[in-house]
């Protein structure tokens, strides 16, 4: 099995950036999520790299949850997360302080990340099943989310 | 339908229904085409007559396509830097101890308490004398002020070796009155060696007797001897004396010589000796004149069996 590399390490930003929505506690988390995907791989070179990240920035996630105030991002456009020209981050933020521990997090991992839902589920020890069906009502409430701000936008009400 | 139930016979009844509910819930997986063909073909149909379930198919494609410009999304080569770079003693220390969940209150304590050590370790490290000193060559005038206690401080230190000029503090005034005299005087006495002066016998017989007549003096503190004794050529009798003293076991106290010539017709000697050889000395100073010794208080306390002596050795007045 290869050592991390730097996709992989921008991988694990992009999920703490995405869940914590706070440029700083997310460098924080992902410099603490890449010492725990190296000493498992050091400890288990047969494990996938997508594996053992979806285990250790789990395993950080759970440490910086209750430290964050979903809802309340603290993020700035200088520091340095090149979000793609054009794309609003409103719904994302919506869908980051309403959406469940679990939908947030897998839709990171599956849609964000691109992780395959086999990894995820041999990650976090669930049923690919249960990764699907919360992928399922994550998209709808994210999908929502996503048409509740285009009409805000275009001056509908959504009625 | 007949055909597939009789494929897929997952119910009790050789069944494969499926409800609005499962319809629902199987949105995504029919989106991502994870289905069988026959639940796929359920599905198809439960979307094609329910109008919730096409807005939730619709909710989950704009979900997934959002989700996926997400992904383009990239970190800057600083950031990927900063995560990559080694964790410090300090954050690792800050993550085992879980400092960010300590009480808030916990937390000033221990910060306001670090800094009152960076105080006081600062305030002790620093080399005040120098800055001081420094602090004076700048030439304001108050430093001017902190020199003149300084010299206060040294006037009071002098006072210290007091026991060495006690000897002379009694013969300035008759010193210089009479040195012009004795000067003249010296000539004669060693033009007439004839002298009469006491014989050691004599004298010794009457030294213990004024030895004894020293008055005993009590109080607090310690005591010295003091003396003088009057000899012709002090020039020659000195070096004896001298030697005398050393060999009854004397040491100089005091900054200078045993002998010291305080003027051409005295000489000084300031010295500590065993106490059971004062009268040995006594009786050898008789051999040349008649020594006139007083005990005096003294704040100065010598150590058990040493006494300490100052006695001027004068020229005879003509």
């Amino acid at each position: 099995m290869t050592a991390m590399t730097e996709s992989d390490v921008q991988s694990i930003a992009l999920f703490f950036y995405f869940s914590l929505l706070d440029d700083q506690k997310a460098i924080e988390a992902s410099s603490q999520a890449l010492v725990l995907c190296r000493g498992r791989k050091n400890r288990n070179p047969e494990i996938k790299n997508s594996v053992a990240i979806v285990a250790a920035t789990k395993s950080v996630w759970d440490k910086y949850k209750v430290r964050v105030s979903r809802g309340r991002p603290n993020t700035t456009v200088e520091s340095g997360w090149l979000i793609p020209e054009s794309l609003d981050l409103g719904p994302w933020r919506e869908f980051q302080k309403t959406a469940s521990e679990d939908e947030l997090l897998t839709v990171i991992w599956s849609k964000i990340l691109k992780i395959h839902d086999d990894d995820i589920s041999a990650g976090l020890g669930i049923t690919e099943g249960t990764i699907r069906y919360r992928l399922g009502r994550a998209l709808r409430k994210l999908g929502s989310m996503t048409q509740g701000v285009s009409k805000v936008k275009n001056g509908s009400t959504g009625k | 339908m007949a055909q597939q139930e009789n494929k897929i016979p997952l119910s009790k009844k050789n069944k494969r229904e499926m409800s609005p509910f499962i319809g629902h819930e199987l949105l995504y997986d029919f989106l991502t085409d994870s289905l069988d063909p026959e639940r796929r073909a359920a599905v198809a149909d439960h979307v094609k007559f329910s109008r919730d379930a096409q807005l939730d198919l619709s909710k989950i494609e704009n979900g997934q396509k959002y989700a996926e410009r997400l992904a383009d999304t990239r970190v800057s080569e600083p950031i990927i830097e900063q995560i990559n770079a080694p964790s410090s003693y300090l954050t690792v220390l800050m993550q085992k101890s879980n400092f960010d969940k300590w009480p808030q209150g916990l937390k000033w304590g221990l910060e306001a308490l670090v800094v009152v050590g960076v105080i006081v370790t600062l305030l002790s490290v620093t080399p005040w004398q120098k800055v001081m000193q420094l602090g004076s060559l700048g030439g304001s005038k108050d430093m001017v002020l902190a020199e003149i206690s300084k010299t206060e401080t040294t006037a009071v230190v002098e006072e210290q070796p007091e026991f060495v000029d006690e000897g002379a503090k009694e013969t300035p005034a008759e010193v210089t009155a009479k040195s012009p005299d004795k000067a003249s005087v010296k000539p004669d006495v060693k033009a007439s060696p004839a002298t009469p002066t006491p014989t050691p016998t004599t004298v010794a017989a009457k030294t213990p007797e004024k030895a004894a007549e020293v008055p005993a003096v009590t109080g607090g503190g310690g005591f010295l001897y003091r003396g003088e004794i009057e000899a012709t050529n002090i020039e020659t009798i000195g070096p004896k004396v001298t030697d005398k003293i050393i060999e009854l076991g004397g040491r100089k106290a005091g900054s200078v010589e045993l002998g010291w010539k305080k003027t051409p017709t005295s000489m000084y000697y300031h010295f500590t000796i065993p106490e059971a050889k004062y009268q040995d000395l006594m009786n050898s100073l008789a051999a040349y004149g008649k020594p006139k010794f007083s005990k005096e208080k003294h704040p100065r306390v010598m150590p058990d069996g040493i006494i300490r002596l100052i006695f001027t050795l004068d020229e005879t007045k003509k």
